[in-house]
């Protein structure tokens, strides 16, 4: 039975889920230089263990109204083929295993979210998780949105 | 012809593939290199002697590792080299055409090689061009030519490699019934051209004492030992004969093993020695020694490519050996060519050294926290003994580090003579094809800068020197109408100002249509018909995407691609680039470029709650200006500066830097400048000077208008570094 691990977390009141493999690691909000000129939903940049990576902040990324920073914010450190970048998420919520049977196609209208970011909906008792479709988020975009 | 053999003769091609291409291109480079020297100077005996010998082991080579298509190429390239040096043929443009297509063919082949492909490259045509005319003549000549001993082989394929399989145990100049050849009276160096080296199968121990012997000037010599006929006990004649002569050298090989020597039925035996001693001294020394029949001494050829004929002996099987060439080459200083120069340098994968050098980046940013520590502990404890002792070692501390960054940065630095060395062929292409005759002047090749910065300045050149010979340069009767030389001049000159490099892309041609330039940019509608333009500010707009003002495109330039290409390339290195162009006398092109991109002097400032990083290279002084003393020109800020007007840019809304709430009465401005242009930075603070380590802002954000990279500063933030060059184009163009 095939099953995919997922690390889960909150943006607001949806749940979302990443593939574990794309996950580097989780880190407390560190200081973040802003970068002027860069894409509206890259917040700036920041260092890591002596590589300046850039941090993507999700909520502007998905057209969600921006939130204060709390004790459970975090960055995700992802890793997406050779780029390595941070998503800023609410919380971190839990590391979980889905069955693939479990997952459903994404709906044509999401959550009020673009359907490009979804892979699909898994459902884990209750819960509805979004699965993002990473290379989607990533996808070249952000080299093409200079505000200049 | 060759083609039938398509055996591959046993190698493991794969683990000697990576030493074959990097022999083969070095090959290749010096016939291309060699090629154009040739068209040039003319027929000269010593350059076709050196051309054939490149084609020659590129040959043998090739064929080792079974690539029989560039055996081919080069089999008949060295017929054609051949003709050459006989004199039997003239040496014309046409030929060099041919050869240096040749290259080309063999450039991408060993491409696909590399890529682990079938070479598919065609080559049959160009073989049958070059059999035409090698058969032009006498037909004669290359029989006698087979004095290498190449041709004699059947394929013509495996010469290098078949001589030295077919004689791993019998020395050919010691048998044939000349076995006293060489006695107390013989003439033994004279005797080169019988003589073939042996294989010695020398271990990398012994090939390092080879090259130490090469660079003191010893000899290195080959000695052919007979013993008499009735000799009894040959092993213990062998070992008194490397006895003695090991008082006068080092015995570094003898062939058989004196464990063999006893039971061997061969009289006779091979030492390879290197000794400061003249060879008639050596010769005493052996046959000083009882039942000695004869002596041959031979120096012994020792190319400067250990791995030169790529040869691997079967016999010895998994075992790989880098074997000497065998191609005959004369006695050490004998004026052969700078093949026998050792280079002393070894190749380090550069992903190792990027690492090293990441390292260095990452000491220079812990130290500089070291430092501060030590200056906030000084604080708290200005009297503590301990407190100035650290300081003190932080000093010291720093001092090594300096010196250790610079060895290091000087890894990266590669002469741009690399770089360079493609023109020539470019700019003769060229010339061939729009009929022009020019001449290219290349200087400053040895001036070195950073690994990366050559590995892209490659191309902008190329675009640069394109444009010069095809719109700088007129045709030679236009030149002679004008009263120049018919032959036009294209120069590429290299040099160090300060901290930056310059690199001049000169032509003597026609100059910039000026007026053409600035008729299109304001059809563009860039600049409006009524506004006074110095020349050189029109001059820039070529640097605007889509500019062209070339009537007709030829397929060399002027497709209206290119010359904003060049500008983003050199804009993204952190350089510049500045045209001086007069009509009728030419165009000069200056890029300044940073001379290294890792580790750079920056001066950090702050504006608003941000702080930016400015390469100290490019900044000039800084000021102390009053907000009334800014005056606005044409929508631009400007300040007096000793009487010149200093454009401004307020760094807050070039970035969009929230505002500090009350704008103080007097700010800072940074004046920047690379070449002739500066421009003033405003700014609320300095905060002074500091090492920086210039990081990529990584792929995700690719590359950002203004913005360099970004550093990480003591307290672990990071911090942007400002690109001097693009703001200051920005300005210019902007304007």
């Amino acid at each position: 039975m095939a099953e995919e691990q997922l690390v889960t977390f909150s943006l607001g009141a949806e749940e979302f889920g990443m593939d574990i493999m794309r996950v580097q690691e989780i880190i407390r909000i560190p200081p973040i230089t802003r970068v002027p000129k860069a894409p509206r939903h890259v917040e700036g940049v920041t260092n890591l263990r002596g590589n300046v990576i850039p941090i993507v902040n999700l909520r502007v990324r998905f057209g969600l109204t921006p939130a204060e920073e709390t004790d459970l914010s975090r960055i995700i450190v992802l890793q997406a083929e050779k780029k390595v970048f941070g998503i800023r998420v609410d919380a971190v919520t839990e590391v979980l295993r889905l069955d693939t049977a479990a997952i459903e196609p994404p709906p044509p209208v999401a959550m009020g979210l673009d359907a490009q970011f979804i892979r699909g909906v898994g459902k884990v008792g209750e819960r509805l998780l979004i699965l993002l479709d990473l290379d989607q988020v990533m996808a070249g975009e952000t080299k093409y949105e200079f505000s200049a | 012809m060759d083609g039938d053999d398509r055996e591959n003769p046993g190698v493991d091609v794969a683990e000697f593939l990576d030493f074959y291409l990097l022999d083969s291109r070095e090959q290749i480079d010096r016939l291309g290199t060699g090629l154009l020297r040739l068209e040039k100077e003319g027929q000269d005996i010593n350059l076709v002697n050196d051309l054939f010998r490149s084609a020659h082991s590129l040959k043998g080579a090739s064929g080792t590792m079974g690539f029989l298509p560039i055996v081919a190429l080069t089999h008949a390239a060295e017929d054609l080299l051949d003709r050459l040096r006989q004199g039997a043929m003239e040496v014309t443009p046409g030929v060099v055409d041919v050869l240096l297509e040749v290259t080309d063919r063999i450039r991408t082949m060993l491409a696909q090689v590399e890529q682990r492909q079938e070479i598919r490259e065609e080559y049959e045509d160009l073989v049958g061009v070059m059999k035409g005319w090698a058969r032009g003549g006498s037909p004669s000549v290359r029989e006698e030519t087979g004095a290498g001993g190449v041709r004699n082989s059947p394929a013509g394929v495996h010469g290098a490699a078949d001589k030295s399989r077919s004689s791993p145990s019998e020395p050919e100049g010691g048998r044939e019934g000349g076995k006293v050849r060489a006695d107390s009276t013989g003439a033994v160096e004279a005797r080169e051209d019988n003589f073939v080296p042996r294989d010695f199968f020398l271990e990398a121990g012994d090939r390092d004492k080879v090259k130490e012997a090469q660079n003191k000037g010893y000899g290195i010599y080959q000695i052919d030992v007979t013993l008499a006929d009735d000799t009894l006990m040959k092993a213990v004649r062998a070992v008194v004969i490397m006895q003695r002569l090991e008082g006068i050298g080092t015995v570094l090989k003898i062939l058989p093993g004196i464990e063999e020597m006893d039971t061997a039925q061969d009289n006779h035996f091979c030492l390879l020695l290197i000794s400061p001693e003249p060879s008639e001294a050596i010769r005493e020394e052996i046959l000083g020694v009882s039942e000695v029949a004869a002596a041959e001494l031979h120096s012994y050829p020792t190319p400067s490519v250990l791995t030169g004929g790529a040869d691997v002996s079967q016999e010895h099987g998994a075992e790989s050996h880098y074997l000497y060439n065998n191609t005959p080459v004369s006695a050490p200083n004998a004026g052969v060519p700078a093949e026998n120069v050792p280079i002393h340098t070894i190749r380090v994968d550069t992903a190792r050294m990027d690492n090293l050098i990441n390292m260095v980046g990452e000491m220079v940013i812990t130290r500089t926290r070291l430092v501060q520590t030590g200056t906030d502990l000084k604080g708290c404890y200005p009297q503590e003994p301990l407190v100035s002792s650290l300081i003190e070692t932080n000093v010291y501390l720093g001092r090594l580090m300096n010196d250790l960054q610079e060895s290091v940065m000087r890894l990266r630095m590669v002469p741009i003579g690399t770089v360079f060395g493609r023109f020539p062929r470019l700019v003769r292409d060229l010339a061939r094809r729009t009929k022009k005759e020019i001449e290219l002047v290349v200087q400053g090749e040895d001036t070195e800068l950073d690994k990366t910065v050559v590995e892209a300045i490659g191309d902008p050149l190329m675009h640069l020197i394109r444009n010069a010979v095809d719109h700088g340069i007129e045709s030679p009767a236009e030149r002679r109408a004008a009263g120049k030389r018919a032959t036009g001049t294209v120069s590429l000159d290299a040099y160090h100002q300060g901290n930056h490099i310059a690199i001049v892309v000169a032509d003597d041609g026609c100059g910039l249509p000026l007026e053409k330039i600035r008729r299109k940019a304001v059809a563009e509608g860039w600049v409006s018909a009524r506004e006074g333009l110095s020349e050189r500010e029109i001059a820039q707009f070529i640097f605007r995407p889509g500019f062209s003002t070339a009537d007709t495109v030829t397929d060399i330039s002027g497709r209206g691609v290119g010359m904003d290409v060049v500008k983003k390339a050199l804009n993204s290195l952190g350089g510049t680039v500045d045209i001086d162009t007069r009509g009728g006398q030419g165009t000069t092109f200056t890029i300044r470029l940073p001379l290294t991109l890792a580790i750079i002097q920056a001066l950090l400032v702050e504006v608003g709650q941000e702080v930016y990083a400015i390469p100290l290279s490019s900044v000039l002084e800084t000021l102390l200006v009053a907000r009334g003393d800014m005056k606005t020109v044409g929508g631009r800020a400007m300040v007096q500066l000793r009487g010149n007007a200093l454009p401004l840019i307020f760094l807050e809304e070039e970035f969009d830097i929230p505002k500090t709430e009350k704008p103080p009465e007097e700010v800072f401005v940074v004046v920047v400048g690379l070449g002739d242009k500066a421009l003033g930075l405003v700014v609320d603070g300095l905060r002074g000077q500091q090492e920086i380590v210039i990081k990529s802002l990584g792929e995700v954000l690719g590359s950002l208008p203004g913005i360099a990279g970004a550093t990480i500063l003591g307290d672990g933030k990071v911090t942007l570094i400002l690109d001097i060059g693009s703001l200051l184009q920005d300005v210019v163009v902007r304007r």
